[in-house]
């Protein structure tokens, strides 16, 4: 039995970074609660819930399971050596990582971790919308070589962790993304983005609506797992915060201006230096050049754009709410031009194709209001303008 | 990566299962290259293997001996003596651990075609897709530009990967007498030899065009419309 009282000493300045009294939770959690259903606890879609999976090799047969009970549940898997164990947390938020990482470092110290295991880590999307899932599977396409530069080579070339520089399954994602729906076979539960467990149950596997992160090889240091989880935070609050159409017009001119460093620093924001210790900023170019090509031809040739436009409600949704809200008058001059071609009883929905017919009206908007200030400011400058002194006294020019 | 065969955790049956039927590479001699062969079974008691080797037929190998590398080729074209292909990994690979049908896909664009170049060409080629030419997946050797137009040109090739990313091929068009040229799987433009130029026609790769052209010193302008 793990002796809680001892970790209080060593975890109290973590304690008083936590907003949820964690500790609290944890010793009722592994005395008293057993498996809980936390989420009732944890539901904020703006800081969503992680599970860490931890696969380790050499953990002392006859342990008693009690002390992490509650946080941690552990069980055996068939793929691991030498008494391996795989210890799964229930659903924390991310502040309330180190603590649960400590608490399984201190609780088995004696963890080997071989090339046979791995960290899993899923990240709950169920407050996305299907236009934030696409910019996340877009995104994270975009960026995989530097996920795999964190993890390592060999995580690369893994049979359990297969990234999409090597497959055709970026298509088979955004297809079932888009249709909310698994409805592809060709995804597969060992691709290093799994987005399985959001689309499909088995037996053994409920529907968890998370996305599994599988690059990262098996490890408890703190410092590792914790830059891990917080470039998955980033990725996951990366595809709320930046619209899709804008990650569609940045990937179509990346190979162009070449601004990777930018797309980059927007997306992972201060976990970009992270990177640095793993790549060299000089080789972004070659390393994520023909991952964009690739991200282009699944999302600009494949019948994804066609797929996307028709969909309802259309992932652009979002964004044409934000130009409703912004130009409300425009978007009532398309509505009145609308309504003269729709048939009786048909109810105006504005669709992604309005998006250009909109932009559009709002550029000329733009340059009539630009127009009208320039002439204002001339009519202004005109009315206040003052001769020049010397000529003040109506000398003849 | 290497696998240690002589595992005690895993048993005949389970290996013949993992790798049966599946190609890897292998070094024959210890400081020689690695070749592919074909295993087709284990010694009961896992001392021996025995594979087919391209040229050398049946071949048993020690396995604790030699080194054993399971690494899959690039995602990519790859040029072979019947044609080109395109190579992409499955992530379905819980139980076959080499490269056979379960862990890779080979495809052919041109093989869809093959009615409409069937009067061009002169000889027949082999129109499905096999693992006999994998070693030349790992090798990745890619003619000159005008190389490749010199063999389509002369009906000695459907097609012609010019680099991991693309390709050239006849058209399947028969009042077009321009080369088409992909990018990946997507074809991106055609390629007007007389005229040495390649008009895109797919305007989202054009800077991957340029970059090809640039980086092979292929003589050719681009034109973009």
């Amino acid at each position: 039995m793990l002796n809680f009282d001892s970790l209080k000493d060593d975890l109290s300045p973590q304690l008083s970074r936590l907003s949820y009294p964690m500790y609290t939770l944890g010793l009722t959690a592994a005395r008293t609660l057993g498996p809980v259903t936390p989420t009732a606890y944890f539901d904020d879609s703006q800081n969503p819930t992680f599970g860490i999976e931890i696969e380790a090799e050499g953990i002392d047969e006859g342990k008693e399971w009690e002390g992490i009970k509650g946080i941690w549940s552990q069980k055996e898997d068939g793929s691991l050596r030498n008494h391996g164990r795989e210890f799964v947390t229930m659903p924390l938020q991310f502040q309330h990582l180190p603590l649960a990482f400590d608490i399984l470092r201190k609780y088995a110290p004696e963890a080997q971790f071989s090339h046979r295991c791995s960290t899993h880590v899923h990240v709950d999307v169920r407050h996305l919308t299907r236009s934030q899932i696409v910019t996340l599977i877009v995104l994270y396409a975009l960026t995989e070589p530097l996920l795999f530069a964190f993890a390592g080579r060999a995580r690369q070339r893994s049979n359990f962790c297969v990234g999409l520089e090597y497959t055709n399954d970026l298509n088979a994602m955004l297809s079932t993304a888009i249709a909310g729906k698994y409805a592809h076979e060709d995804l597969h539960k060992y691709a290093a983005l799994n987005i399985i467990p959001t689309y499909l149950s088995s037996g053994e596997n409920p529907l968890y609506g998370t996305f599994e992160f599988r690059h990262m090889y098996g490890t408890l240091h703190h410092a590792s797992l914790m830059d891990w989880c917080g470039i998955i935070n980033r990725l996951r609050h990366a595809a709320v915060e930046i619209d899709l159409p804008w990650v569609i017009n940045k990937t179509r001119f990346l190979n162009i201006d070449s601004s990777y460093l930018h797309l980059i620093e927007k997306v992972f924001q201060e976990y970009t230096g992270v990177f640095w210790n793993y790549v060299k900023i000089n080789n972004l170019p070659r390393l994520l050049e023909r991952h964009v090509s690739r991200v282009k031809q699944s999302i600009l040739h494949h019948d994804f754009s066609r797929k996307m436009l028709e969909s309802a409600p259309t992932p652009g949704s979002q964004y044409l709410k934000g130009l409703k809200r912004l130009y409300p008058n425009v978007f009532k001059r398309i509505a009145s031009s609308k309504k003269g071609t729709m048939e009786q009883g048909e109810q105006f929905f504005p669709t992604v194709g309005m998006v250009t017919v909109a932009h559009e009206q709002i550029f000329n908007d733009m340059l009539q209001n630009q127009a009208l200030q320039v002439h204002s400011q001339f009519i202004l400058s005109d009315s206040t303008f003052s001769e020049p002194e010397e000529f003040a006294d109506g000398e003849d020019l | 990566m290497k696998f240690n065969p002589f595992n005690p955790d895993e048993e005949h049956k389970d290996l013949k299962k993992k790798w049966a039927g599946t190609m890897v590479r292998v070094r024959l001699t210890p400081d020689g290259p690695l070749e592919p062969v074909m295993i087709r079974d284990f010694h009961e008691n896992n001392t021996c293997v025995k594979c087919i080797h391209p040229s050398q037929g049946t071949i048993i190998l020690r396995a604790a001996v030699y080194d054993w590398d399971v690494d899959l080729p690039d995602r990519g074209w790859f040029n072979t003596t019947g044609g080109a292909f395109f190579c992409a990994h499955k992530s379905w690979r819980q139980w076959q651990r080499g490269v056979c049908d379960a862990t890779i896909t080979l495809s052919r664009p041109t093989a869809t075609w093959r009615g409409a170049l069937s009067n061009a060409l002169l000889l027949t080629r082999p129109s499905t897709s096999n693992f006999e030419h994998m070693d030349d997946a790992w090798k990745g050797q890619y003619p000159s530009f005008l190389e490749s137009v010199d063999r389509l040109r002369q009906y000695r090739r459907c097609e012609v990967a010019l680099s991991r990313d693309v390709a050239l091929t006849l058209s399947p068009v028969s009042d077009i007498n321009n080369l088409v040229i992909w990018y990946d799987m997507t074809p991106v433009g055609w390629f007007d030899d007389k005229a040495k130029l390649i008009r895109v026609d797919n305007m989202t790769f054009h800077q991957e065009l340029y970059d090809f052209v640039h980086r092979t010193d292929a003589p050719c302008s681009i034109l973009i419309p």
